[in-house]
């Protein structure tokens, strides 16, 4: 087991700031490049709409996820699952951090419409999660050490892989 | 470099009593110069959000090299244009742009 300093990208566009983690996942002997928002409210680690196209996945095809999700936002609709996921992360001196997680969810997003969020097109916001990077929760980072300076924008995890 | 994974290892055995370890073998030659060039594009899209978004305003984009390579409406759309052109997806970023100014509550 592996256990490296992982740099972070403190990425900003938009006004927005977000802590992205690159590295590759590998699954079913294909391997994407990806990244993942650092999200400590997580419990998983998830997959968005445009992995399962990139990992050449047929969505609808998948298993539904065991689990009930939550989200904050409410725009979730459908849950499938893969199984056999390892993240693999590239540490600061270049070595492979290697993370195997059974399974991992992958959300699709749906339409909603409410009355105050009308003047806003709802299928905006689906595309937007479709297409919105994958996320690293808890199930990954409670073991790690996690730093981010938005100020600086710079940050590190240092993470111990699985196997 | 080849990594065993050990959760895919079994033990089966066979007809004849025989006792037959297996294993299903992953594939590990991970070249970290892929994560690099994604890094890169990113940072391109990003530093150029603005002008892409106004040029393909709700529209998903897939980058490569640090250009925009497929412009679609929607997502199925833009990966059934990679395929046609016989492009891999897992080698491009994919991202949708917009001009709307949403939050996000994750």
């Amino acid at each position: 087991m592996n256990k490296g300093k992982i740099p972070l990208q403190v990425v900003e566009f938009k006004g927005k700031i977000m802590a992205v983690v690159d590295c590759l996942i590998m699954y079913n002997f294909k391997k994407v490049p990806a990244e993942f928002i650092i999200d400590t409210g997580a419990s998983v680690t998830a997959l968005s709409l445009k992995e399962a196209y990139r990992l050449d996945i047929v969505f609808e095809s998948l298993p539904y996820y065991s689990k009930p999700v939550a989200g904050i936002g409410g725009t979730v609709s459908d849950t499938r699952v893969i199984k056999d996921v390892s993240l693999v992360f590239s540490d600061d001196e270049g070595k492979e951090v290697i993370f195997y997680l059974e399974e991992v969810p992958i959300y699709k997003p749906q339409k909603i419409k409410r009355k105050e969020i009308d003047r806003y097109d709802p299928e905006i916001k689906v595309k937007i999660l479709e297409a919105y990077p994958n996320i690293l929760g808890i199930n990954v980072l409670r073991e790690s050490i996690l730093y981010i300076d938005f100020h600086n924008k710079e940050g590190y995890i240092i993470l111990e892989g699985n196997i | 470099m080849r990594l065993l994974d050990q959760k895919s290892l079994y033990m089966n055995i066979s007809l004849e009593g025989i006792m037959v370890l297996t294993c299903k073998v992953m594939p590990m030659n991970v070249n970290m110069n892929i994560l690099r060039s994604f890094a890169e594009n990113r940072k391109w899209l990003y530093q150029n959000y603005t002008s892409l978004a106004k040029k393909y305003n709700n529209k998903f984009v897939a980058v490569k090299d640090k250009k925009v390579i497929a412009v679609e409406d929607t997502l199925e759309a833009l990966f059934n244009t990679l395929k046609k052109k016989g492009i891999d997806a897992a080698d491009v970023l994919i991202e949708f742009l917009t001009l709307e100014d949403i939050l996000f509550l994750l």
